[in-house]
């Protein structure tokens, strides 16, 4: 019994180091990202690499923060919510009708949105061709440019998704719903949306945080300035005159920000979400 | 077509619901429920595919379809002498990338699912991390801090000794640092994909085991595997997906080399279109890469309907 | 009721918000990767120059659309055929063949030009003002120029008793770096004489295409093919590589580093003279200060002068299918005239391009926190190269460094690893 305990000791030691050693080298790229965020650039440049030896200073925060970072992060906020937002409400109407609904064709429609996947992955690839295409329907250059993409691009893996979710959810309960003389629409949003209330939240999160840290579209369909994103700007200071190192780390540390914090409010409900209806496959 | 139906059938349910109007009026409605959403896939997603296959048939030099080429751009494609070799470094990266990510993710999933409620979330955070962080600045700060002569890494394995090494010293340790980078980067995302499929596993399960007498291992092996195999699936897809089509792992971390060790697919495309403005052969490549992604999904999903 | 009244307010109001002005203004759209707002020196002289412009010519408007560099060209190439070009655009200098051939660029002779005096063209008259006459006329005016070559610390070459002038010929660099690298207790290499970056991402002319240039004056033939694949390239290559196998001035590791990593090497003090542009030396200067950072063009087999190095830059021209072709020719005439060019050269750290403004302005550019300019001034002038006219073709430095790898990390015989990289050049720019 001893040894078996002394085992299981050494065995938890180990486990233990060699999880921090894990999460120190798994974080250090953004520790250092940080840390080189609040020091001036002449003390980053070194040889030998100084980390905790520097003057700290938030010049370079002032610095981004004194252009239009603040306004592209305003832009990619709208963007990514109005995306969360009407992905979510067509994500959820789709797979409803693939899991509950008879749907003539039903079973090559959800191929098409499973094939469609990679289509939205794999944008970067033919970003030419696409960019004429959006131009000739004269979708290009507006408001709602960015948030279409990152709607439809998100979207096969929304649906995707909430099916998972939504298979879990028994029958039963439709069928009393509907005894008691619930209409489809009334079944949908009262009885199975708050079930998968879970799998929401985890397609929610997922389409927050590709609309987020999109960048292709969000530089070449719009021009203009104002409507640029977050991840754009956080580019621009990989410029042709120089790679401002400081801005660039600081600019990417408040991108960060944000996205963590909702993972860290809204974390739970995609662990929980992607459970329900995951299992049955 | 057909058979492609028949794998997806058993994720659709069965039968439709012996409640609601007439037959017509149930297919018209949920053709409402879902019409929005195909709408916005057919025209953003697949619309836009087509006319780059289209555009594809011209001589696109200078972006304008400027005469008709048939299949020419991709015959001169194919004619490259080191288009075998890009796909070949593609596959290998893009399996061994998925592979170490996922079972690395899953040993890490399984650490935390015996965690206490804070702990857990904490290191769902911690493990998340790299894959929120902007693509381009975390493949810059990886570089900076594994790869750059100046940067910690290298500096902390001098002090411990192991000097003059050059992580990109040489064709098999090039492929070996993207590799890493990638799951650096995907690691996270798996993890908490596989944990939710862990936590959706009933206990009673694995109590049903335990009185059986089974061993850890084989708890792992014939309960909580099966279990995952769709949450498994999801991340594969993902993974696969991601790693595929990543341009800034090799662009900013390895830079192609060292000769051309990691050039792979789609930095390959990356240089045609922006360093050699060689659209045709871009715009052939992109397309060809589209389908083999499609190709992928649609095997992914063959594969779902087989094992449900 | 008031439901409905204010919908329809709400609708007249969007409809109000989106219908273009129309006002008594002419707006022009220019693309560049300067954005007026900004802090550094060159955005700032932007806005000054767009003011002057616009204080000028009242009713005429210029709004900048700031893009990612990288991209920019690209994205005004599939602009030019979706039809939403903006009128006044920059280009990367290698692209201008190709993107007048796409017939996107309004040739400038027919507007300004053609009032200019032999003197005013004489003033602009150097690589950049020749590589920009495409056929029938000047498509563009170069800015923001660069030139490739030799960045040092000024003060590590004094400690070390070198004098810059011994940079001008190959073995005098030699000597100066092996002098400069500097080896620590246990033999490893603290800083390394001479740095340079053999990634294909965004290179630098390497130092065999200067070697090349220097004995064979060429290398393109006249059908825009590689003609380095011959003794001289073999011999400028084998040069090259020994400052990394023989000489041990560059690290081997040079194979897997890009130009970005130079400068940051540079800046911590790795690194003593390195392979750079003209245009990052402002940012070194800031870095290390005016009294450390030197400029200097490649040295040569002669010994007394340089050899011939890659230029780069950005050609500002006007949209041919723009509303306002004149008015944007206008502006770019007045963002290169001699005032213009005193406050690009001047106030924001770039490279004049006119010859009068350093002639006028001696003693300014005489200073030493000013030499770089002078010095890249110069050596533009006189030891630069771009391809032929109509050679619409990309990558010779990616050609040469691919060789450089595979010969030194492939163990590839030099000769044949020189034809391959010729034979890959020529293929991907169709000259086969």
């Amino acid at each position: 019994m001893r040894r078996r305990n002394g085992w299981r000791l050494l065995r938890h030691l180990g486990m233990s180091i060699g999880l921090a050693l894990a999460t120190v080298v798994n974080l250090s790229p953004l520790v250092w990202g940080v840390l080189a965020s609040v020091r001036p650039e002449t003390q980053l440049l070194t040889y030998p690499p100084r980390l905790l030896d520097f003057t700290f200073t938030l010049d370079n925060y002032r610095q981004v923060l004194e252009g239009a970072f603040l306004r592209a992060m305003a832009n990619t906020a709208c963007y990514a919510t109005a995306s969360v937002l009407i992905g979510l409400l067509l994500g959820t109407l789709a797979a409803f009708a693939f899991c509950r609904l008879p749907l003539r064709g039903g079973a090559a429609m959800f191929l098409l949105v499973v094939a469609s996947i990679p289509l939205a992955s794999g944008a970067a690839a033919l970003i030419v061709p696409n960019y004429l295409y959006f131009t000739f329907l004269g979708l290009t250059n507006h408001w709602f440019t960015l948030p279409l993409i990152y709607i439809s691009s998100a979207t096969p893996m929304t649906i995707w998704i909430i099916k998972g979710a939504m298979e879990a959810v028994p029958r039963e309960l439709d069928e009393a719903a509907h005894v008691d003389g619930a209409s489809r629409l009334m079944v949908f949003s009262r009885i199975v949306l708050p079930l998968c209330l879970p799998g929401l939240g985890a397609a929610g999160l997922f389409i927050f945080i590709h609309a987020w840290n999109e960048f292709v579209a969000g530089s070449v369909m719009v021009d203009t300035e104002s409507l640029r994103p977050v991840q754009v700007m956080v580019y621009q200071f990989i410029g042709f005159f120089s790679r401002d190192w400081g801005a660039l780390t600081a600019s990417a540390t408040l991108a960060m920000a944000p996205v963590v914090l909702l993972y860290g409010l809204f974390g739970r409900l995609m662990i929980s979400g992607l459970t329900v209806g995951s299992v049955k496959g | 077509m057909i058979r492609a139906g028949a794998a997806v059938r058993p994720l659709l349910d069965r039968g439709a619901p012996s409640w609601g109007p007439s037959a017509r009026g149930r297919n018209a409605d949920g053709a409402a429920y879902v019409a929005p959403a195909m709408l916005l896939i057919v025209s953003c997603l697949y619309l836009p595919s087509v006319y780059a296959f289209f555009y594809s048939l011209f001589d696109i030099r200078l972006l304008g379809t400027t005469h008709f080429v048939g299949l020419a751009n991709y015959v001169f494609l194919g004619g490259d002498p080191e288009l075998l070799a890009i796909i070949g470094r593609s596959a290998g990266f893009t399996a061994c990338a998925v592979v170490l990510a996922i079972a690395t993710a899953l040993g890490v999933a399984l650490w935390i699912h015996t965690l206490g409620r804070f702990a857990a979330m904490l290191c769902q955070i911690l493990v998340v991390v790299p894959w929120v962080i902007s693509p381009i600045v975390g493949a810059l700060l990886f570089r900076w801090v594994f790869v750059n002569q100046i940067g910690l890494g290298l500096y902390a394995l001098q002090r411990l000794g192991l000097r003059g090494f050059d992580p990109l010293s040489s064709p098999f340790s090039g492929m070996a640092v993207l590799i890493a980078f990638a799951c650096w980067r995907t690691v996270g995302f798996a993890t908490i994909l596989l944990l939710a499929g862990l936590k959706g596993i009933p206990k009673d399960f694995y109590e049903a085991a335990s009185v059986d007498g089974a061993s850890a291992l084989q708890k792992l092996w014939s309960i909580t595997l099966p279990q995952l195999r769709t949450p498994m699936l999801i991340t594969l897809v993902i993974l696969t997906l991601s790693n595929l089509n990543t341009v800034e792992a090799p662009l900013v971390v390895t830079g192609g080399g060292p000769n051309l060790a990691t050039d792979i697919l789609p930095l390959d495309l990356y240089q045609r279109a922006f360093a050699q403005y060689d659209f045709n052969s871009a715009v052939a490549m992109g397309v060809g890469m589209f389908a083999a992604n499609i190709a992928l999904a649609l095997i992914y999903v063959r594969l779902v309907g087989r094992n449900a | 009721m008031s439901w409905k009244r204010l919908m329809t307010a709400i609708i007249m109001a969007v409809i109000l918000a989106c219908t273009p002005r129309i006002g008594w203004t002419q707006t022009l759209r220019m693309w560049t990767m300067l954005d007026p707002n900004g802090k550094d020196p060159r955005e700032i002289a932007l806005k000054k120059i767009i003011g002057q412009f616009e204080a000028a010519n009242p009713g005429v408007t210029i709004t900048v659309e700031p893009q990612i560099w990288d991209q920019m060209t690209t994205k005004f190439l599939a602009a030019n055929q979706a039809g939403t070009a903006p009128d006044i655009t920059w280009v990367n200098v290698p692209t201008l063949p190709q993107v007048v051939k796409a017939g996107a660029l309004a040739n400038l002779d027919d507007y300004f030009m053609k009032n200019w005096t032999a003197r005013d063209v004489a003033d602009l008259d150097d690589v950049f003002w020749q590589f920009s006459f495409q056929g029938n006329g000047h498509y563009g005016i170069a800015h923001s120029r660069a030139y490739a070559g030799l960045i040092y610390r000024i003060d590590l070459l004094q400690q070390a008793g070198i004098n810059p002038d011994q940079l001008r010929s190959w073995p005098g660099l030699i000597a100066a770096a092996k002098k400069l690298t500097v080896r620590d207790a246990a033999g490893n290499v603290t800083r390394w004489g001479l740095g340079q970056a053999y990634l294909i991402d965004k290179p630098i002319e390497p130092l065999a295409f200067s070697m090349i240039l220097e004995a064979q004056k060429h290398l393109l033939d006249d059908q825009c093919r590689a003609d380095w694949a011959n003794p001289v390239g073999l011999n400028a290559m084998t040069a090259q590589l020994d400052m990394v196998r023989e000489d041990k001035i560059t690290p081997p590791g040079a194979v897997s580093l890009n130009v970005e990593d130079l400068y940051d090497q540079f800046a911590a003090g790795r690194a003593a003279i390195i392979r750079g542009t003209s245009v990052r030396v402002p940012k070194m200067i800031g870095l290390l200060g005016a009294d450390k950072v030197g400029f200097t063009g490649t040295p040569s087999f002669a010994g007394d002068t340089f050899s011939p190095s890659g230029v780069g830059g950005w050609y500002v021209g006007a949209w041919s299918k723009g509303k306002y072709i004149a008015l944007a020719a206008k502006f770019i005439e007045a963002m290169s005239s001699p005032q213009s060019d005193r406050i690009w050269s001047m106030e924001a750290g770039a490279a004049p391009n006119r010859k009068s403004t350093v002639a006028e302005n001696a003693t300014w550019f005489a200073e030493p926190a000013h030499a770089y300019l002078a010095a890249a001034s110069k050596l533009i002038s006189g030891y630069s190269w771009l391809p032929p006219k109509n050679c619409a073709v990309y990558g010779w430095s990616e050609a040469l460094n691919g060789a450089a790898q595979a010969i030194l990390t492939g163990g590839a015989e030099p000769a044949a690893a020189l034809r391959r990289a010729a034979e890959q050049f020529d293929r991907q720019n169709r000259l086969q």
